[in-house]
């Protein structure tokens, strides 16, 4: 038994066609690719219009006057065409002779109209190009301008210039193409007497809303893209774009609209960058770099398919580049349209809907897993962990970037019981097929109970400083040692080693944590050779400091000895030229609390030729100054300015000039000031202009941070 | 609109009725073409030059030699499979206003454009005089198409719906398909055979087929 609260077939199959209904849309001319679109690529479109002018009709218009007024209603919709009229007076016209004409005539320009035929738009097309648009109206018929009902035995010229200027834009008939909407562009007449929203929508499918610009116009507001996972899908549109100062041609291409997407890659593979499903001819450029002056182009093409590839009216000339892409790189796709300077051509090239589709394939290793900092408990023993995605993925871990173990099972790395010469910086390098990926950087430190571990001796103590403060002198005498400061009597403890300028580097801290100290290259001890120390003996190397356990009353100071700062200045030598600062690979800071106090690293220069080279203290707040010499990174190394955040960082002296042109990577730095800065022998150094690019998570931040702005 | 078509079984008249203006209510408000004045069907038979069912054979496009210039037309030469009504010449060439030289386009929107293999039955009128021989353009082409399932042959309008009754000929291209699912059925639409004997019945003695030589 037919249950009777159920809908009847034909309740449900009209709900139906209703939805359908809905879902139908607009009809756009296209050349015989049924692909792209054929519109208007120049404004005005100016259109004589040669037809009676002498007869008031019904709604006060002339014929004449009327047709205006159906251009003046598509003006009013469209945002990058408008139809301009030219009145004339009704005369000779002709189809294919380059001028837009308006008439009323008997015949088509001589051949007759089939019966039942109102009115006819020919438009002439030059590739995707309208070039040439004239409109007929048939004077078989009586014409009258009316709004509202139709009435019997006259034709209302407005409500059919109306359909018919929509196909002088490019707009086909919907209802003869499958499309089943309310529109004056039906093929069909009703009461409707002006345009309907789909009718709307097509046109400004071609030609965009009054006042439309893209968000992406600029290459600085390039629109960034984000991968789900390996894949992303984007529309947008080149109409009303423009063409910046210094842009590069893409892909050969004239043209003056252009519009930018940006990615970054997080891991390197290769990209796939396609724009199908555009509705005109593109072309695609990748680029990279930081101004639109100064790109360096990576990828270009203008069509996927050459002819010789498919020479059928479907060739794709929408465009694809493939390349690979490099992990930590920004890329920027430029999308415009071809254009040429040819005779016939269109030098400010096609504009229309582009759509932008990105299909990445990793092709390094991904890790899943990746090695976390850690601060050990002296003396515990400490195992790092990283694992990588991929097929016969091989591992190596690095300190500092320098090798320790490798092998395809090396997802761990057992550092025993760790020493202070352990600490540092570690990273993983997982390599398949060929193609390697880096882990994200873990600080191994050291928290110590005592007040010093490793090969160091304190070999005074509670020295009372000119300057008012109280301190204990550590000398290191090894490869590292760990310290730590009697915080609680507010005293510093003082590390002396010699750098591999000959200076003795005096490294003070003060406050709660665990200082550790190891050098790279060093020596055994002996006498500083640029001084008059002949009892004491120094150790030599290029040190890096890993900082634990710090709060905001955490305080490291780092400086070379010289005659500016030294109490004794008979340690000095007259016929030897003190380099003056101190030099160091780097600074790792582990807060305790997230926070830390001072970081007075001014006579500091950072370099290394392997590993991080600077501060690398990620989300630590300096509640104090941050002051660094400069950093210089070399061969492999990469430079850092690292931080959670600080109010006052400050480059004293030096410039962040990079010997490998690598960027400095930064965070936590709203501005960065150039400021001068002193060696020890207490010679000025000029503040220096910004030389380096300065990057934080893939994007060219320099703009933004470096004060003054660069030059 | 044409309500002619809609016919109800007796027992259910009242539901019907409201089922009918259901579907009335879903469909736009369709008069007549803009371009064109779709003509009745006693007016496209007997206002054509002559009525054919034929195969599109070979499609030219080419540039009329005009004093002004010259428009690009299509000519489609037909192979004729049966002559309904009329006298066509020996050989159907029709030649249209419009189509495509390198990347030169004329285009008139709403003119038929045919393809190699296409069997349509036409209706011919002023081929060599007007821009478009068929009579009121779209209205004097229907398809013969065949039934993706059975194969069986039908008779379609331009728009390729099926054609069901000669009635629907006055009105405009789609309308069927806005006011009922059914009029995509192919089971009910005409055969060509049946819509050859359909125009031949149609035929009045003062017919321009009739006249035209």
């Amino acid at each position: 038994m037919q249950n009777k609260f159920f809908a009847p077939r034909w309740l449900l199959a009209s709900l139906a066609l209703l939805g359908a209904t809905r879902l139908c849309a607009y009809s756009l001319q296209t050349d015989a690719s049924g692909i792209y679109v054929n519109k208007w690529q120049t404004s005005p479109v100016t259109m004589q219009l040669k037809l009676p002018n002498n007869t008031v009709l019904s709604d006060g218009n002339t014929l004449q006057s009327s047709v205006v007024a159906a251009m003046q209603k598509w003006n009013a919709l469209l945002g990058t065409v408008q139809l301009s009229p030219q009145l004339s007076v009704p005369g000779a016209y002709h189809s294919g002779n380059s001028v837009n004409e308006i008439v009323m005539d008997s015949t088509m320009d001589g051949d007759a109209f089939p019966s039942g035929v109102l009115a006819i738009t020919l438009s002439y097309t030059n590739g995707n190009a309208i070039s040439e648009a004239d409109l007929i109206f048939n004077n078989v018929y009586t014409w009258n301008s009316y709004r509202g009902s139709l009435r019997f035995g006259m034709q209302d010229i407005q409500r059919v210039a109306i359909h018919e200027l929509g196909h002088v834009l490019g707009l086909n008939h919907p209802d003869q193409n499958g499309q089943s909407v309310v529109a004056i562009m039906n093929s069909v007449i009703s009461n409707i007497d002006t345009m309907q929203p789909d009718d709307i929508a097509g046109a400004q499918k071609l030609y965009a809303a009054p006042g439309f610009v893209p968000e992406n116009d600029s290459f600085l507001a390039a629109t960034p893209i984000t991968l789900t996972p390996a894949y992303a899908y984007l529309s947008g549109s080149n109409m009303a774009a423009s063409r910046e100062s210094g842009e590069p041609d893409h892909a050969g291409s004239s043209s003056t609209h252009s519009v930018w997407w940006k990615w970054t890659a997080s891991i390197g593979g290769q990209l796939d960058v396609t724009t199908t499903g555009s509705d005109f001819d593109t072309v695609l450029g990748v680029y990279t770099g930081a101004s639109v002056s100064s790109l360096t182009s990576v990828a270009a093409n203008d069509d996927e398919e050459s002819l010789d590839q498919n020479s059928t009216p479907q060739r794709k000339r929408t465009s694809k580049v493939s390349f690979r892409a490099a992990a930590g790189t920004t890329y920027y796709f430029a999308v415009a349209g071809w254009g040429d300077r040819d005779p016939g051509g269109i030098p400010s090239g096609y504009t229309g809907n582009i759509k932008l589709n990105l299909a990445f394939t990793q092709l390094e290793p991904l890790f899943t897993l990746q090695p976390t900092s850690r601060t050990i408990v002296y003396p515990f023993s400490l195992t790092l962990q990283a694992i990588a995605s991929g097929s016969s993925v091989f591992y190596q871990w690095q300190r500092n970037g320098a090798p320790l173990t490798e092998g395809p099972l090396e997802t761990a790395f057992n550092l025993g019981t760790v020493q202070p010469a352990d600490t540092g910086i570690y990273t993983a390098i997982a390599t398949a097929g060929g193609v390697s990926a880096t882990s994200n950087p873990a600080i191994v430190g050291l928290q110590i109970s005592t007040k010093l571990v490793g090969a160091a001796t304190e070999v005074d103590h509670d020295v009372h400083h000119p300057n008012g403060n109280t301190f204990d002198q550590i000398l290191l005498q090894g490869l590292g040692a760990s310290f730590t400061a009697d915080y609680l009597d507010q005293q510093i403890s003082r590390l002396s080693f010699v750098d591999l300028n000959d200076d003795i580097v005096q490294v003070e801290f003060s406050g709660p944590g665990t200082v550790s100290i190891a050098l790279d290259g060093s020596s055994a001890p002996a006498a500083a050779v640029n001084y008059n120390q002949p009892d004491v003996a120094y150790v030599k190397g290029h040190a890096g400091i890993v900082v634990t356990g710090a709060t905001e009353d955490s305080h490291l100071a780092i400086f070379s000895v010289g005659r500016a700062n030294a109490v004794n200045q008979e340690l000095f030598r007259a016929n030897v030229a003190y380099d003056g600062v101190a030099d160091l690979a780097y600074v790792a800071i582990l807060s305790a609390n997230g926070k830390f106090g001072g970081l007075r690293l001014g006579n500091v220069n950072f370099f290394a030729t392997r590993g991080y080279t600077g501060v690398y203290a990620p989300n630590v707040q300096f509640t104090g100054p941050v002051y660094v010499g400069d950093i210089n990174a070399h061969d492999n190394a990469t430079p850092v300015l690292v931080l959670g955040g600080s109010s006052d960082v400050r480059i004293t002296g030096g410039g962040l000039l990079q010997a490998n042109g690598r960027a400095v990577q930064v965070s936590g730095i709203t501005q960065l000031q150039f400021t001068e800065g002193m060696k020890s022998s207490g010679t000025v150094l000029p503040a220096q202009p910004n030389h380096g690019r300065l990057e934080q998570n893939g994007t060219d931040v320099t703009a933004q941070v470096v004060s003054p702005p660069p030059p | 609109m044409r309500l002619a078509r809609f016919h109800f079984p007796a027992p259910h008249r009242a539901l019907a009725a409201i089922r009918f203006a259901l579907l009335v209510c879903c469909a736009p408000l369709l008069v007549r073409a803009t371009t064109i004045v779709p003509p009745d069907f006693s007016t496209l038979v007997n206002d054509s030059d002559y009525i054919v069912r034929a195969v599109a054979k070979n499609i030219t496009t080419d540039q009329r030699a005009e004093s002004h210039g010259g428009k690009i037309v299509t000519r489609v030469e037909f192979d004729l499979l049966e002559v309904i009504a009329g006298t066509p010449p020996a050989s159907v060439t029709l030649e249209f206003v419009g189509g495509r030289i390198g990347d030169r386009q004329l285009r008139i929107e709403g003119m038929p454009e045919f393809k190699v293999g296409d069997e349509d039955i036409l209706f011919v009128s002023g081929n060599g005089r007007s821009f478009c021989p068929l009579y009121a353009m779209a209205h004097g082409r229907y398809p013969v198409q065949a039934d993706a399932a059975t194969g069986k042959k039908f008779v379609a309008r331009a728009d390729h719906l099926p054609l069901h009754a000669t009635a629907e000929i006055a009105t405009p291209l789609n309308e069927s398909a806005a006011t009922t699912a059914a009029s995509s059925s192919t089971a009910a639409a005409l055969t060509p055979a049946d819509f050859a004997q359909q125009i031949r019945a149609a035929v009045r003695p003062d017919a321009r087929l009739n006249r035209a030589k």
